[in-house]
Parts: structure tokens; C-alpha cells; sequence
């Protein structure tokens, strides 16, 4: 079994509005040395294949189903 | 007029969708997303609720069901699609419409009667309305936030497929939800496929307070 760790983050452009909303908290509460938050989703594929088509496949499934282009990027590695 | 409604796992607003166009005269049958036979008929609408309890993204999981594919067929070929809320996201999803959406501006589920303004009506679902008429249709949204990138939108300009955006009662455009330009409707630029945030189908009788929904759907029935 393969264990690949795919990490979708919105991109630069688009207001991450929860990492704004858990910043303002954050700060409300005393730590005011967070100066800014990001909030992003971490999906774990494990899948039962070849190491060899594993790019093709977490490639595929990305941009198929897990990442919308126009608001979001994506990165993985393999674990 | 024949109109077919998608339902998937979660939709919740086909009954009241399905109440609105039948009003209209029209004859309404609901399809289960699992179908896979074509697409006809004079309308399809996507409604309104939670597909797949908006996991991942709202829409995300939907565009994978079998009837997307019959969807993108019958638009491709000119076929007029109405796309409410969910419907919207799911839209934009697959890419029959340009953009996305993220989460409100204030992080709230936002419901309530909500005025839009009419901004083009070059188009048949507004075509019968004037521009900056003033309609008051209820919201009802966590992820109504949309985004586009700045040339997008200026594309939609030029193509004349922003058709909606939120304003006061006197007509002043505002932001409820942050959405780019306070966009609440848009359409592709062949025009045959429309969308918006706000809920018609929950406009449609004096009994339950407002009709400007009918008074916006009749659009799409006009021969």
C-alpha cells in the first residue's frame, strides 16, 4: 500500500476567509504575534498500486475531483 | 413546456422548484442523478441543497454522477439549464460556468429575503424585465462567495453574462456575502445555461410573502 498526502490550499488571489477568521480570533484573545492564517485540506489517498504510475494516478484524481482550479492549488508526496 | 429537475443525494429544494414551474404551466418530471438516459426536453434545472452534504466542495462529488455527463451533452447542443444555489455551484464545478465559490465573507449561513438587481437582460431569462428592475427573492447560503480572477469577469462583462447582483431596496448595489462585484446571476456565453444564488422557487405565492420568483422564472417559459 502506497500512502500519498495531497494538500489543497486556496490560491494566492482568492481571501482565505476562515484563516482571516481564526487569525482575527486568535488575535482577540492575546496572541498577537499571529499576523496571518492559512487554512488548507490535507486528503490521504492509500492506494494499492505501482509506484511507477502513482504521479499519473494522484495527478488524475486531483484534478478530476479533489482540487478546483480556479480557487485552489494542489501539492502531494508519497509517506 | 417539458422541464426536468436533477435531484441528487441531498437536494432539497426539487419539490418547491418543481411547485414553481408546474405554476407556470409547465410539465415538471424530477430525475434521480443515477439516470443516464439523454437529456430533452425544454429545460433542466438544478435546485437548490446540499449535494452529497457539500463534501470537499459544494458540487464537488455531484459532477461525478452519471446524469453530468447526459447535462454537459444536452447544454452543448443548446439546450437551456437552470442552475439554483447548489445548482449554481455545481455549475461552476463542471464548467458550464465560469468560476467558484468560497465561503461568505462573514462565515454565516446567510438566509433571507434578499433584493438583486437586474444588471443585463440581453437574454432569455431576463429578457421580459428591464435593466436595474429590483427583485426580492429569498438566500439561502454558507458558500455564496464567488470568485472569478479579474480578467474572467471582464470577459463576462463584454459577453454580457453578469446578469444579476445584489442591491438594497432603493437599487444600491451591495455586498452580502463578498461575492466578486457583488455577483448573484450569471450566464455562459452562448446564454443557454443561467444560474443564481438566490431562490426563485421560494418566491412564488402571496401566501408565503413574496412573487417576484414566478414573476423572474417566467422568463425562461416566454415562447
Amino acid at each position: 500500500m502506497i500512502i500519498v498526502e495531497v494538500l489543497i490550499t486556496l490560491k494566492k488571489d482568492v481571501v482565505d476567509i476562515e484563516g482571516e477568521t481564526i487569525k482575527k480570533a486568535l488575535n482577540g484573545v492575546g496572541y498577537s504575534s499571529v499576523k496571518d492564517v492559512k487554512v488548507s485540506k490535507k486528503v490521504i489517498l492509500y492506494l494499492d498500486e505501482k509506484k511507477s504510475s502513482i504521479d499519473e494516478t494522484v495527478t488524475s484524481i486531483c484534478n478530476d475531483l479533489l482540487h478546483n482550479s480556479v480557487i485552489e492549488d494542489y501539492s502531494y508526496k508519497v509517506v | 413546456m417539458k422541464v426536468s429537475i436533477i435531484v441528487f443525494p441531498g437536494t432539497n429544494c426539487e419539490e418547491d422548484t418543481q411547485d414553481a414551474f408546474t405554476s407556470l404551466g409547465c410539465d415538471v418530471t424530477c430525475i434521480w442523478h443515477e439516470e443516464t438516459h439523454k437529456l430533452n426536453g425544454d429545460l433542466v434545472v438544478i435546485p437548490g441543497g446540499f449535494s452529497y452534504g457539500d463534501m470537499l466542495r459544494s458540487g464537488a462529488i455531484a459532477k461525478l454522477s452519471p446524469i453530468i455527463k447526459e447535462l454537459k451533452a444536452y447544454a452543448s447542443k443548446g439546450g437551456m439549464v437552470l442552475g439554483i444555489c447548489n445548482g449554481f455551484q455545481l455549475l461552476t464545478e463542471i464548467n458550464l460556468l465560469e468560476g467558484s465559490f468560497i465561503r461568505n465573507k462573514n462565515m454565516k449561513f446567510i438566509s433571507k429575503n434578499q433584493p438583486i438587481k437586474v444588471i443585463d437582460n440581453n437574454n432569455k431569462l431576463l429578457s421580459h424585465l428591464n435593466k436595474d428592475d429590483i427583485l426580492n427573492i429569498p438566500i439561502a447560503h454558507m458558500e455564496g462567495n464567488y470568485y472569478a480572477s479579474d480578467e474572467t469577469i471582464e470577459k463576462m462583462y463584454q459577453n454580457e453574462q453578469i446578469l444579476l447582483k445584489y442591491c438594497n431596496t432603493d437599487g444600491d448595489i451591495i455586498n452580502v456575502n463578498g461575492s466578486a462585484h457583488s455577483i448573484a446571476g450569471i450566464c455562459n456565453s452562448n446564454k443557454n445555461v443561467f444560474a443564481l444564488m438566490s431562490h426563485p422557487e421560494r418566491a412564488i405565492n402571496e401566501i408565503t410573502g413574496l412573487t417576484d420568483g414566478i414573476k423572474l422564472l417566467k422568463g425562461l417559459i416566454a415562447q
